[in-house]
């Protein structure tokens, strides 16, 4: 009995495994408060929430190989994500980032759409 | 919102419904039409900046300051993985590459972080550790 008690927590432990992770590369943000990223066609995708640009970013030297100013009258871009040919950025009015955005650019930062994320 | 992450077929917005202060996860077509209404909406607890989706999981960029940078959720809210502050220390914006490493980049270091994860390699380290303890009793 006590050694099946003492098996427990293991046990349990078992189930929500912390990440055996680790750092393997460090590169320069192409800006000073990059508070999204996404992936897709090679490329590093990011936005500014503060500058509020969005950059294509080198992910083997870190190297800027485009950008584009995606400003809102209102909204701040926060998150960012990259599907199916597309840079899509959710921006939100602040503080809390209320009636939310997602705003489509291509590759080349050309303005696509917009969608209501509040669902 | 403030989190947005993708699969092979959707856009995945997370955010906290102002009404319950529930976390929320949108789940859209490419184009922005709402699939099956939220992907999730319960109460984790938890303040985050952008999200990944991988593997069926929403992975939270937690900022910096706390226990873990990044905590990992399966869709009915169960934490399933979690990476600790101290290996990495910060993580705001999230994604995955095609190579399946995971991306966060920290504001207070002006950092992006390249980050190879392994969960398996610690689920046989976990479960050596009962078999090793199974053994000694």
């Amino acid at each position: 009995m006590k050694q099946a008690l003492l098996l427990l927590p293991l046990v349990l432990l078992a189930g929500t495994a912390m990440a055996a992770t680790q750092i393997v590369a460090t590169l320069d943000a192409p800006d000073t408060n990059i508070t999204g990223l996404g992936f897709g066609n090679g490329s590093l995708w990011a936005v500014d929430h503060d500058t509020e640009f969005a950059y294509r970013v080198n992910p083997t030297t870190g190297a800027v190989e485009h950008s584009w100013y995606c400003s809102n009258s209102s909204r701040v871009p926060s998150g960012l994500t990259y599907a199916n040919g597309t840079i899509y950025i959710s921006m939100g009015n602040p503080p809390n980032l209320t009636s939310s955005y997602a705003y489509r650019y291509n590759e080349t930062g050309v303005y696509q759409g917009q969608f209501d994320l509040d669902c | 919102m403030t989190g947005l992450g993708a699969s092979a077929y959707s856009i995945y917005g997370a955010g906290v419904d102002t009404q319950t202060m529930k976390e929320v996860v949108g789940k859209y077509s490419f184009t922005g039409s709402i699939q099956t209404g939220p992907f999730f909406m319960l109460e984790l607890g938890i303040s985050f900046h952008d999200i990944a989706f991988h593997d069926n999981m929403i992975w939270y960029a937690l900022g910096s300051g706390g226990e873990n940078s990044v905590e990992v959720y399966n869709s009915s809210g169960s934490l399933i993985h979690w990476i600790p502050s101290s290996i990495v220390p910060g993580a705001y914006g999230l994604t995955f590459d095609d190579a399946g490493y995971l991306w966060a980049s920290d504001t207070n270091t002006d950092e992006l972080y390249k980050i190879s994860v392994d969960f398996t390699a610690l689920e046989r380290e976990t479960w050596g550790a009962i078999k090793a303890t199974v053994g000694s009793l």
